[in-house]
């Protein structure tokens, strides 16, 4: 358990920086994908909602952070966390995070990550609610999935 | 009581979700909080540092591309320094003439970008200038091509710029050629273009029209290059026109700074404010 955590805490601090040197200075149109998603929802299957959420705000904040803005990625990725936990009953994951389900619950929960990051970021910015449900919340959710699937296509060969 | 204990032991989950939002949200509220900010100096002061450590590999593969760029900026600015030591000649000139006192000056501080963020609706960069430099909030940031925006927060040896290109960011400017006023926005969409709106409708723009800081802005010096002027929008329903500003400088490329600091600080101005209405009475 103690060596798993020491991992994740590894994983995470290279997610992170992956993110801030590398994720933010590929976005396409004002889009940019959020790689931090995918260890808050490996945690929240393998762990359930309560460590998903601590998890989530902790690295959230960790980013604000970063960026100097308290708050916003905190509130989206506690959510997010929770969301994805919930997948996680009677102590044991409903889904496990190498099966290919994983994806489909990724999606769901990031768009509802994205759709309060996006809400509290870009809302203002928005001409209509389409555009800011198209381009904002589906399009940085489309390029974040890019890259999660990646991730779990490579996952899932190492495991064959 | 025992109850009480079940129920929260039952829903705990909710209840840390609720906890965790309350203080999300308390910290977004909080954000221009005087001591929150002192903390966020304090933190982002932390992070600069192993910032500062990483951006050396990507300043180091850009090194090759700046130089270049370099010297051809240096072929022009020298050219035009030997314009503006004549300009200046005839202008200290004609102000001893006229009797006019010098106006405020400003210095330069260099500084390098570490991090920047230009794809959100309020971008940033952080540069490796600080409180110890002499850098303070709302100092001018700038290039050798034009504005870039301005400092919002400071620590010792680092700050945080708001860049033009940023959905809060306001700033009196003029187009040069006309003297007419407006003030700079961005509508969070491309960020090679900003807007300079509240222009009156029956002043004379025209396309590839300098645009420049004006004397009517709180923190930037009279002057210094925005962009040119794009394209007109203008409604007849409306007093104002919109002229959107092709920015000078490309912020996607932004390596290297100067913070503008003004020598005489807004406090000695005001100072001789004072002395100056106490001698009214």
């Amino acid at each position: 358990m103690n060596r798993e955590w020491v991992t994740l805490t590894g994983v995470s601090l290279l997610v992170i920086l992956l993110q801030f040197l590398f994720i933010d200075k590929i976005a396409i149109v004002g889009i940019s994908a959020d790689i931090v998603l995918i260890p808050i929802s490996a945690i929240a299957f393998q762990y359930g909602r309560m460590k998903g959420m601590v998890y989530g705000f902790s690295v959230g904040f960790l980013l604000d952070i970063m960026t100097g803005f308290w708050g916003v990625n905190a509130l989206a990725k506690t959510i997010a966390g929770f969301i994805w936990g919930s997948f996680y009953v009677d102590s044991k994951p409903l889904i496990g995070w190498y099966q290919r389900q994983y994806l489909q619950v990724f999606l769901f929960g990031a768009i509802f990550h994205f759709a309060v990051l996006s809400g509290l970021n870009y809302a203002h910015l928005s001409s209509s609610i389409g555009q800011f449900i198209f381009k904002y919340v589906l399009g940085q959710t489309a390029y974040t999935f890019v890259f999660t699937y990646l991730f779990a296509m490579y996952f899932w060969n190492r495991k064959r | 009581m025992q109850r009480l204990f079940e129920f929260l032991l039952r829903f705990k989950d909710q209840f840390v979700l609720i906890l965790l939002v309350i203080l999300a949200n308390l910290m977004i509220l909080s954000n221009q909080n005087s001591q929150i900010n002192f903390l966020r100096a304090a933190s982002f002061g932390f992070f600069a540092v192993i910032e500062e450590q990483l951006s050396f590999f990507s300043r180091y593969l850009d090194a090759i591309e700046t130089a270049e760029g370099l010297r051809q900026e240096n072929m022009l600015l020298s050219e035009e320094v030997y314009r503006l030591r004549t300009y200046r000649i005839e202008n200290l000139q004609l102000r001893k003439d006229l009797g006019l006192k010098e106006g405020i000056g400003f210095s330069s501080v260099p500084a390098d970008v570490i991090h920047s963020s230009i794809y959100s609706s309020d971008n940033t960069i952080t540069i490796t200038a600080g409180s110890e430099q002499g850098v303070l909030v709302n100092n001018l940031v700038r290039n050798s091509s034009g504005v870039i925006g301005r400092v919002i927060l400071t620590d010792n040896q680092y700050s945080i710029v708001q860049l033009m290109i940023s959905s809060n960011f306001r700033m009196g400017a003029k187009v040069e050629r006309t003297s007419t006023e407006g003030l700079i926005t961005w509508d969070g969409k491309a960020t090679s273009h900003v807007y300079l709106s509240n222009v009156v409708q029956t002043s004379p723009v025209e396309k590839g029209d300098p645009v420049v800081s004006s004397q009517n802005s709180t923190f930037a010096p009279e002057g210094i290059p925005v962009g040119f002027v794009d394209s007109v929008f203008i409604d007849p329903k409306q007093l104002f026109k919109t002229i959107r500003v092709r920015t000078a400088v490309d912020f996607s490329r932004v390596n290297h700074v100067f913070v503008t600091i003004p020598e005489k600080p807004d406090s000695v101005l005001l100072n001789l404010d004072e002395t100056a209405t106490r001698g009214e009475k």
